[in-house]
C-alpha cells in the first residue's frame, strides 16, 4: 500500500497544484478514509476521528502550496495528521470534553463498558463504586471523574500526594475486579 | 450513506470547488536567503546610520571577539534556515536543521559563561540604557520579518518556530550591539543586550500558537 499509494497521491497532488479539481477531489476522497483509519486506532471515541479527519482535510487544503511534488507525500501528510490530532486533543482535554459524555449515548456504553454482560448497565458501575470505602471512592471520583490532580485532591483531603495516587490506583484495581466478576 | 460519509463528501466537494492553480511555496533555502538578505540589509543600515564602537578596529583583531561575532552570525543564519524549513509541515525530512542553532547557542552561551567566570561580570543596576534602545531598534524589523516568514508557511511546530525567531533576533541583537557598544563586560551584555531580547523572544514563544495558526 505504502509506495503505490504514495506515488498515486503524489501524482494527484501534483495535478491538484496545477488546478485540476477532479484530481483534487479524488485525492481528498482517497485521503479521507486513509486519515480516518490512521486516527481511529489511537482514539477512544470514533466520532473524534471524524472531526479530526475534517480538520486534516481543511489543513491539507490550506497547506497544499507547501507540498513539493518531487518529495514523498506520506511524511507531509502524516506531519499534518499528527499536528491536527494533537491540536484537537489539546482543545478537547482543555475543555474537559472527555468528562461530559451523556448517558443517552448508546455508542458510549458499547465502546467503553468492557465487560460484555454489563453493556449499558450503569447501575453495576454505581454498585461497584458504592462498594469502595468512602475515602477511596471520593478520591477516585475527584481524580478520574471530576478531573482534579492528585495534588489538588491531597490538599483538599489533607493527605499526602503519594497516598492519594496509591488510593486512586487501588480503587481502580478494585473496580476492575468487581466489574469483571 | 452514513452521516459522517455525507459530511466528508460535502466538505470534499466544497474544498474541490475552491481548487485552482496554486503558486507553490518557494524552496526553503531560497526563502531563507531572501529573509537573511533583507534582515542583513536592515542591520547594516542601522549600524551605518548609528556608529561602530570606537575601538572596533582594535577588537576585531581579538580572537575572542571574532569568535563571538562568528558564532552569533552562525546562529542567525542557522535559525533563519531552520525557520524556513519549519514553514513546511514535514520540514521535507530535514529535522536535523533545528538542532544546529541550539548547539551553536549552547556553545556561545558556554563561552560567555566561561568569560564571565574568568573576567568577572558586573551586574549594574538596571536602567534604560542606550543599548536597550539600540537593541530594540536592531531587533524590531527582523522580528516582524521572521514572524511574517513563519506565518506565510504552515508549520506543524509553532513553538520550535517561535524559538527559531527568538534566536534570530537574539543573535542579531548580540551581533549588532557587540559592534556598536564599547562595553565588553559580560554582566552588561547579559542585562542590556541579551535580557530585553530574551523577553521579546519569550513573548513570541507564548504567542506561538496564535502567531503561527493556519
Amino acid at each position: 500500500m505504502g509506495a503505490a499509494k504514495n506515488s498515486e497521491w503524489q501524482n494527484l497532488a501534483k495535478l491538484a497544484l496545477k488546478g485540476d479539481r477532479q484530481a483534487y477531489g479524488a485525492l481528498l476522497t482517497d485521503l479521507s478514509s486513509y486519515i480516518r483509519n490512521v486516527l481511529v486506532s489511537g482514539l477512544s471515541r470514533p466520532q473524534d476521528a471524524d472531526d479530526i479527519t475534517q480538520d486534516v482535510l481543511i489543513s491539507i487544503h490550506k497547506s497544499l502550496k507547501t507540498y513539493d511534488p518531487e518529495q514523498p507525500f506520506m511524511p507531509w501528510l502524516h506531519a499534518i495528521i499528527k499536528f491536527r490530532k494533537i491540536d484537537y486533543l489539546r482543545k478537547h482535554y482543555g475543555q474537559k470534553a472527555d468528562k461530559t459524555v451523556s448517558d443517552d449515548v448508546l455508542e458510549f456504553s458499547s465502546e467503553f463498558v468492557t465487560f460484555e454482560a454489563h453493556k449499558g448497565e450503569y447501575k453495576d458501575i454505581e454498585a461497584a463504586m458504592n462498594a469502595l470505602p468512602d475515602q477511596q471512592r471520593r478520591i477516585f471520583e475527584m481524580i478520574k471523574i471530576e478531573g482534579y490532580s492528585a495534588r489538588e485532591v491531597a490538599n483538599e483531603m489533607e493527605m499526602n500526594e503519594s497516598a492519594v495516587k496509591v488510593s486512586a490506583h487501588r480503587a481502580m484495581k478494585k473496580l476492575q475486579d468487581l466489574l469483571k466478576t | 450513506m452514513s452521516e459522517s460519509t455525507r459530511d466528508f463528501s460535502d466538505l470534499i466537494g466544497e474544498l474541490s470547488s475552491e481548487a485552482g492553480r496554486q503558486k507553490p511555496l518557494r524552496s526553503p533555502l531560497v526563502r531563507a536567503i531572501f529573509y537573511f538578505v533583507l534582515t542583513a540589509a536592515y542591520i547594516c543600515a542601522v549600524i551605518s546610520f548609528g556608529s561602530l564602537r570606537p575601538d572596533f578596529m582594535e577588537v576585531i583583531g581579538q580572537a575572542g571577539f571574532v569568535f563571538e561575532m562568528v558564532m552569533a552570525l552562525l546562529i542567525w543564519i542557522s535559525a533563519i534556515v531552520a525557520g524556513a524549513w519549519l514553514c513546511v509541515p514535514d520540514m521535507r525530512g530535514q529535522h536535523w536543521l533545528k538542532m544546529v542553532p541550539y548547539m551553536l547557542t549552547f556553545v556561545l552561551g558556554l563561552w560567555v559563561f566561561i568569560r564571565g567566570i574568568v573576567e568577572g561580570a558586573t551586574f549594574f543596576p538596571m536602567y534604560w540604557d542606550s543599548c536597550i534602545e539600540h537593541g530594540l531598534l536592531l531587533a524590531s524589523v527582523p522580528l516582524v520579518l521572521t514572524i511574517f516568514m513563519g506565518h506565510s508557511g504552515t508549520t506543524t511546530q509553532p513553538y520550535q518556530m517561535a524559538i527559531m525567531n527568538a534566536l534570530v533576533i537574539a543573535s542579531i541583537g548580540w551581533l549588532g550591539l557587540r559592534m556598536s557598544c564599547p562595553m565588553d563586560d559580560v554582566g552588561h551584555g547579559f542585562l542590556y543586550q541579551f535580557l530585553p531580547l530574551a523577553i521579546i523572544g519569550t513573548i513570541v514563544g507564548l504567542l506561538a500558537r496564535r502567531l503561527f495558526r493556519w
